[in-house]
Formats: structure tokens, sequence, C-alpha cells
């Protein structure tokens, strides 16, 4: 039996071992000096495609030269291959007849194509890849080399307002699907030869492109190197997503908290660069990933900055009251009115007893039924096409804020309750899965033990927040560890002027971000200038 | 680096969790109670029962009306509390025989008041102010009143302005505080009275008066106790008497004769200050008193101008005279009752604690006959928005 299930495992090792070789003889082969072998071959590779376009033509003296252009419909821009390579080969050669031999690949390369990118290859394998990505590949008889161009130009949405993490003040731009709009933009920001991007392809099937961007001088070359080296241990089949990546680099895949930020909008990326932070572009979709990430980055908005300080830190301490009030506003209800009685104001127990009066439910059931009923309400809100989504808002609310009540079904304190802890979730929206997650588990724990359940379930999680890292970013810092530098951007954001340095945790290797004495006061009065 | 999720991790944390669970074994708020499965109790009340030496129970417990849609209306229809009665040979087991009539278990937090009746008072409070004390959801912040009748009567007279009679009498003696002529205590305060060996406990008397048809609650003065017992009772000016020399008087109304003409003229107080010092001469101890008042003019109803140096001052020494008059009422009262409602006998333990020892046996034959010195400073401050009194002219 033993024997047999062997022999099927080494049996299926070796069909894999023969096809990856296969694999390896058919796209690791160097390209031949016969341009009807190399033709044949990659028609074999590509096989009944009927998006790959290959075109083949003579050109140079009395059409002695023999070429193929091949590249993938729709990811190329055709008009300029059209333009810039078949035309000028075929017609624009003759202009330079007699003047010109063009008759090497060089020649063609230096002299006939009038396209930006122009690189060499020798591998079919590197064709294949060229031409998947949008580049269009010159092959010409007699040469081992093929030139491939770039001409990546496909149908793309454009630089829109991002649909999450919107501004009243700040700019309205957002990345797009396309890898190199998204970088650009960041070039926009941060015009600094030091930015530098470090490509990569990731996925064994997908061979999505991904960029690693940082300023160098400023990020933490251990950080860099920890972002490569955990980047190149993904070994899987296919990148969807930057959320593939994050999963796979993340430090507490077990944790309920995100150790991975992400960020739709150039300007929090480009500032999160600027604060010694590096950020992985991934192709294909439009969130950024920026690593590491602190716990307080998820109470911080880029319009902080852009607003004035008072207001943006009455606004930032609101954010952290929303997050207290969004996991533990249903705990701390049901604590108060299942076991601590005596903690409730008086007059305020008399409304809570008399609106309970008649409900069926005890108190915890009844708040698990509104806050099960809300996240369901908020799933088909997202998912629903819009026409829709309004009517099940509108048939959410009758049903819960007023059939409910008034049935009798649900006390009338416990649908305020639980609306205060739907509208406070939506304040810190980088948490919002965490905050589901929790509320839950404190509702269970007051449930079964009061506040002394709460009390219990803060301490796990300050414990478990305390010991969460992020690429060597204690996640709590700068409050645990406590940096008083850094205190000028947690509950309070300080004003521009003050905010000397950059985060201990994060950008301490280029640690001053300005000059001090930036204050803006009135200028000093004629006569006593200052010396 | 890189951690994967071995065996071992599995049982450790599995043995983390089954300690974490074991934490709540321990201890915890097991009394898991939702709000619709108790009776809020807002005011208790203790008799003798009238033919066994048994205690009669009262609780006045707050009765829920289920909001219908649309919210409640007017809140005064309907009646929302109910008073249950039970007996028992201590309050413990009046409280567990409440539960024959009551079908939800008593919860004592946010009681307010506590009413001792007459009878009652007089057999001594002390077995029954335990059950206060030793059950764990009953506050120290409860106003203790002694009732000139029956206490279950005056939990029985319905509320005017609140919901129940217990939140209108915990109002009431709130109010106190802007005439001061109630000797308001709480929990507290009695119990640190009722230990102490010569002070005398105090506590509001409370009684059921009739307005026209309408029954309502009334303060009328203080009672007073030796020991645990009731014993007698102060009147409205005795009391404030009293509270003069504690230093309770926060405000309050004092009326002297126009000097010159019929007519009075109403003295608001608004700061007093007491001091009482003990002096030992010759192994006898006197208390020297010295209360400091300050106040404004209320108002007039003779056509004097109070507004010069002189007039004021005339003022002020007559108010001087009408408090010195009242705590000399109370000192007499006291002394007649022989109840140290003061404390003197605390100020002489805190100065003189050798001498305390010798004079403590003795307190109740010494106390009668003490020598009190007693002086009233006092000053008007202003007179109000009118300077001038309004005259025909």
């Amino acid at each position: 039996m033993i024997h047999f299930l062997k022999k099927i495992i080494q049996s299926r090792k070796m069909s894999k071992q023969v096809i990856d070789q296969g694999a390896a003889s058919s796209s690791q082969a160097l390209l031949s000096r016969q341009l009807a072998h190399n033709v044949e071959r990659l028609m074999q590779v590509f096989g009944a495609s009927n998006d790959i376009v290959l075109r083949e033509f003579s050109f140079g003296h009395e059409g002695k030269m023999q070429g193929a252009v091949l590249y993938v419909e729709g990811l190329a821009n055709k008009l300029l291959i059209n333009e810039s390579l078949i035309k000028p080969l075929m017609y624009d050669i003759h202009i330079f007849e007699g003047r010109l031999e063009v008759t090497t690949l060089e020649a063609v390369k230096s002299c006939m194509i009038s396209l930006g990118g122009v690189e060499e290859a020798t591998t079919l394998e590197s064709v294949v890849d060229a031409c998947l990505s949008g580049d269009a590949v010159l092959i010409i008889q007699g040469f081992e080399k093929a030139l491939v161009l770039n001409t990546k130009g496909w149908e793309d949405r454009g630089v829109e307002e991002p649909k999450t993490e919107s501004v009243v003040r700040g700019p309205r731009e957002g990345f797009t699907e396309n890898l190199r709009i998204n970088t650009s933009l960041l070039r926009r920001k941060i015009k600094n030869p030091n930015l530098t991007l470090e490509p990569l392809k990731i996925g064994k099937k997908t061979k999505t492109d991904v960029c690693m961007m940082y300023l160098k001088g400023v990020v933490n070359p251990r950080l860099v190197e920890e972002i490569r080296r955990r980047l190149n241990r993904i070994d899987t089949d296919a990148i969807m997503e930057s959320g593939y990546i994050e999963q796979f680099i993340e430090d507490a895949p077990h944790s309920i908290f995100p150790t991975v930020a992400n960020s739709e909008k150039p300007d929090v990326v480009a500032a999160k660069i600027l604060e010694g932070r590096a950020a992985i572009i991934v192709d294909g979709t439009p969130f950024v990933l920026t690593v590491p990430m602190l716990f307080i980055e998820n109470f911080q908005s880029a319009e902080d900055y852009y607003s004035r300080p008072y207001f943006a830190s009455l606004i930032r301490m609101l954010r952290f009251g929303c997050y207290g009030i969004t996991i533990l506003a249903p705990a701390i209800y049901v604590a108060l009115t299942t076991f601590h009685q005596e903690l409730i104001p008086t007059p305020l127990l008399f409304t809570l007893a008399s609106s309970r009066e008649g409900v069926p439910f005890p108190a915890m059931l009844e708040a698990l039924v509104m806050l099960v009923a809300f996240e369901i309400l908020r799933e088909a809100g997202i998912r629903l096409p819009r026409p829709v989504g309004s009517a099940i808002s509108i048939v959410g609310a009758l049903i819960i804020g007023e059939s409910a009540v008034a049935a009798g079904l649900i006390g009338a304190p416990m649908v305020i309750v639980v609306a205060l802890t739907a509208v406070s979730s939506f304040v810190v929206p980088a948490q919002t899965d965490s905050e589901s997650i929790l509320r839950y588990i404190f509702l269970f724990l007051a449930g079964v033990m009061g506040g002394f359940g709460v009390a219990v379930g803060m301490l796990g999680l300050f414990i478990h927040l305390a010991g969460l890292r992020s690429f060597g970013a204690p996640y709590l810092s700068p409050l645990a560890p406590l940096s008083v530098h850094d205190q000028k951007d947690v509950f309070i954001r300080a004003p521009l002027w003050a905010m000397l340095t950059r985060p201990r945790a994060i950008g301490w290797r280029d640690p001053e971000r300005e000059h001090f004495r930036l204050e803006p006061s009135p200028p000093d009065k004629g006569g006593k200038s200052s010396k | 680096m890189i951690r994967t999720f071995t065996k071992n991790h599995i049982i450790l944390s599995l043995k983390m969790i089954v300690c974490t669970f074991l934490i709540f074994n321990v201890t915890g708020c097991w009394s898991r109670q939702e709000v619709d499965s108790i009776s809020i109790v807002m005011g208790i009340g203790l008799d003798i029962a009238e033919n066994s030496e048994q205690v009669r129970f009262t609780a006045q417990v707050f009765k829920p009306v289920e909001q219908k849609e649309g919210g409640r209306e007017g809140g005064g229809g309907e009646v929302s509390f109910w008073n249950v009665e039970s007996s028992g040979e201590t309050v413990s087991s009046a409280v567990q025989s409440a539960l024959h009539e009551a079908p939800r278990e008593l919860y004592f937090s946010h009681n307010q008041i506590v009413i001792f009746g007459q009878n009652l008072a007089k057999n001594g409070i002390l077995p029954h102010m335990d059950f206060f004390v030793r059950e764990h959801s009953n506050r120290l912040t409860i106003q203790v009143l002694v009732a000139k009748n029956q206490a279950g009567e005056i939990l029985a007279t319905p509320a005017h302005l609140e919901k129940m009679p217990a939140l209108d009498m915990r109002d009431l003696i709130e109010a106190q505080t802007e005439v001061s002529q109630s000797g308001t205590v709480n929990l507290k305060q009695i119990m640190t009275r009722l230990m102490s060996t010569t002070t005398a406990p105090i506590a509001p008397l409370i009684e059921v008066s009739e307005q026209g048809s309408e029954q309502t609650v009334r303060l009328s003065g203080t009672a007073v106790f030796k020991k645990d017992k009731l014993v007698g009772e102060l009147d409205q000016r005795e009391t404030r008497g009293m509270l003069w020399v504690l230093g309770e008087v926060r405000r309050g109304v004092i009326e002297v004769a126009c000097p010159e003409s019929g007519g009075k003229v109403a003295l608001i107080t608004i700061l007093s200050k007491p001091k009482v010092v003990p002096v030992e001469e010759h192994g006898k101890v006197k208390i020297i008193i010295d209360v400091k008042e300050e106040g404004i003019l209320g108002s007039q109803s003779c056509p004097e101008n109070f507004s010069s140096p002189e007039k004021n001052k005339q003022l002020e020494e007559m108010k001087a005279d009408a408090i010195h008059q009242e705590i000399r009422k109370a000192i007499t009262k006291a002394q007649e009752l022989n109840a140290d409602i003061f404390g003197f006998g605390d100020a002489v333990h805190r100065k003189y604690p050798k001498l305390w020892k010798q004079l403590e046996q003795d307190w109740d034959t010494i106390f009668p006959d003490m020598e009190i010195d007693l002086a009233v400073e006092t000053i008007v401050r202003n007179e109000g928005r009118a300077s001038e009194p309004l005259t025909e002219e």
C-alpha cells in the first residue's frame, strides 16, 4: 500500500519535472539567425491566440532584408508601431539610400527606429514576455538578437478622484490601474533623483509588475533590504491586487490588525515616502502599499495637514473617540444594563427600563441582532448596483429604525447605540475590518462578564497591539514605546513649522525635516532690525 | 523571521486561552440581570408592625411604563411607582419576604431615601441600620428621614413634580440648602454620629400635611436622637440655631423688625462660618462659639433707608442678635434633651485627648450644665439693586 502511494507520488514528481523541463527548453532557448525558424517557434508558443499580430515585411536596399514585427493587439499602440517602426523601415529608408548602409541591427536600432525605448533581447522567453507586456518585437533575418520596442499603449482609466479617502481640501487625483501612471504621479510629487524605483515581476503565471519606491537617504536601507527579501520570497501563481502582496509580506498574518497600510492617493503615499517609508506599487490596482505601518496612521488623514492645526487636532481626537465608541459602545451599553445598573444615572435608568419593558430578548442578543442587521445592510449597500442600493438603505432604515422599535422587538436606546456605533465606524475607514470583529468580541465579553469582561478585553487588546510590529517598527509607536518628540502628530496635529523631525520609529536615518524657527511672525519694526 | 504555526504554538495558545478563561472563575460580575428583571427601589420606609414586634418594610419601586409609539403622553397621567410592603424580624428578612408580593428582585443601588417611622425611631434605629451598611448595593449617600407618624404613609403621599414621592422628597431635601431649616443627613453622616460615644444623631422630620384637598409632604424641623433612640425634636428656628454652629447654613432668611417704623427687614445669608473652641478652666471645659456671617438685604417693608453706614451697622447688630437668639434656643433645647447634637464632645476629644478620658464617662452630666460662650459677628454687604426703599412720594 505504502509502496503504491510512494510510486504515485514519485510518478507525479517525475511528470512535473518533465513538464518543467519542456517549458524551460521552449522558452529559455536562444533566438536563431533564421527568421523563419524564430517565427515558427514563437507561433508555437502563442498557439492559436488571435490577438497576436505578426507582420512580416521586407525592407532596406532593394528589399533585401527580411523582418517581422510581433505584438499583442490591444496592448501595444498600433499607430505608434505603424508610424515609428514599420513606416521608417519600409519608406523612409529609401531617403537615406546610398548615404547610409542599413544592414546591421545596430544601424536599424540607432538610425531607423524613432521610438524612445529600444532594448535587445536574445532569448525566446524575453521576447514572449515583452510581447505580453505590450512591447513590439522586431526580428530581422540573419541576427540572433531581437529588438524590443516600447510601444505599450492600452486602454486605461484616466486619473480620477478616488472613491475612498475623499477630501474637502487637497489634491483630487488618485492612482489608477496603470503602474507607470502611478509612478509618474509620485515622481511629480517628489522631484528628487533620490526617489528610487525598484522593479520586480511577481507571479509565476501572471508576471505582475511590482515596483518598490523609496527616497534614498531618508529610508532605512535595512527596511529596503527586508522588503526586497520578503517580496522575493513570494512564489505564487498570481498577483491580482496589492492585497495579495500584503498578505504575503505582512508581519502578523494572524492578527486582525493590518500591518501594511494602503492608500489610493499620491499625496498620501508621497508624504509617507518622505517620512521614510517605502511604497509598493502593483500593476493593475490603484491601491499602493506603504510600510512600515503604525497604528496611529489609521487616525491621520491627509486633510489634517492641509487644514489649520487647531481644527485638525480637534478632528484627530474625535477620530480616537469614535474608534473607542465604535468598538465599545454596544459592549458598554450591554454591560451597564445587565450588570451595572448602579452606574446609570437614575433618570436615565428610568428611561432605559421603560424602553426595555416588553422587549423579548436579553440586551446582548438585542445588540447582536442589531449589529448583524447593520453589517448586512452595509454589505448589501456596497455590493448592490447603486440604484438598488438606495432602496436597501430605505428599507433598512425603516425596518430597523422604526418598525422594530414600534413592534417592541428592539428597545429604542439600543437603536441609538447601534446607530452611533455604525456611524462612528466610518470615521476611521482604515480600521473598519478590525472594528467589526472587535465589536463582537467586546459584546460577547460584556454580555458574559459585564464591565470586568470589557476590561479584560481591553487589556488583551492593548497587549496584542503592543506586541505587533510592522517591518521593524513597533505598531503602537510613538505611544508605546513612548517617543515624546513624536507626540506632535498623535492626539494633536502640531503646526507644520513645529514638526521638525521625522517619526523616530521610521525616518530616524535623516531626522531633520525642516529648519527650526520657521514660525511665521510679523516683520521686525523699523529701526530694530535684527542683527 | 518567518513564523510558522507549529504544534507547539497551538498547544501554547490553547494553554493561554484556558488560563484566560480561568480568570473568569476567580472573580467577575456574576450577577447578570436585565433591567427588566429588577425592581428599582427608590425609597424605603421602616415602621414597627402594628400588632407585633416585627419590622414593617415599605419599598417604593419604579414601575416602568411601556413606551408607546410617539413617546410618553404627558407622563403625569399614569402612576409610575408601586409601594411594596412586607414585614419580618429583621430588615433582611422583610426584604426577602417582599418577594412574595413583588415579582422582581429588589434593587437598592438607586435608592434615594430611608424613612424611619416615629415608633421605630423611639425604639432605636441601630438594629436596622446594619442592613444599609452591609448590603453592598446600598449607597452611603441615601438621605435619612424620620416620619412624624408612619413611614409608609409618607411614601404613599402622591408626588407633585417628580414621578415618584421618593424622588420628590430627595429634591425637597436638596432644596433645604436654600432655607437651612432642617438638618439633612445622609447615611454616612448619621453612621458617623451613631458611632461617636457622645454626639447625638439628627435627622430631618417629615410629615404629611393637608393643603386644601391635596396631601403633600412637608419637612418640619429636626429629630434628635440620644444614642440611637429618638428623644425629641427641634423646631425650624432651633434647627437653624443648630446649623449655625455646625456650619451648615448655606442660605436663609433672617427677619428683623425695622428699628424706627413698623415693618420688617428680610436679611439673606450668603455665607456663614462657625468656630467651636473648647477651653479648659480648672478641670472644667467650656465651649466658645464664634459665628461669622455675611449676607445681603433681601427686602424690606418699611420706608427706612439702610444705605448709610450707621443704619447698616444697626442692621448688622440686629441680625447678630437674631442669630444669637436662635443659637441660644438650640443650645437650651439640646441641653434640655441632654443630646450633644453639636458634637461638642468630639471637639473636646480632639483638643484635650487626655482630659477627655476622664470626661467621657460623665459627659451626660457635664453637657446639660455646660458653660457655652457665644459671639456672633455679621456683615450686611449690600442693599441690592434698589439703594433707596420704595415710598409713596
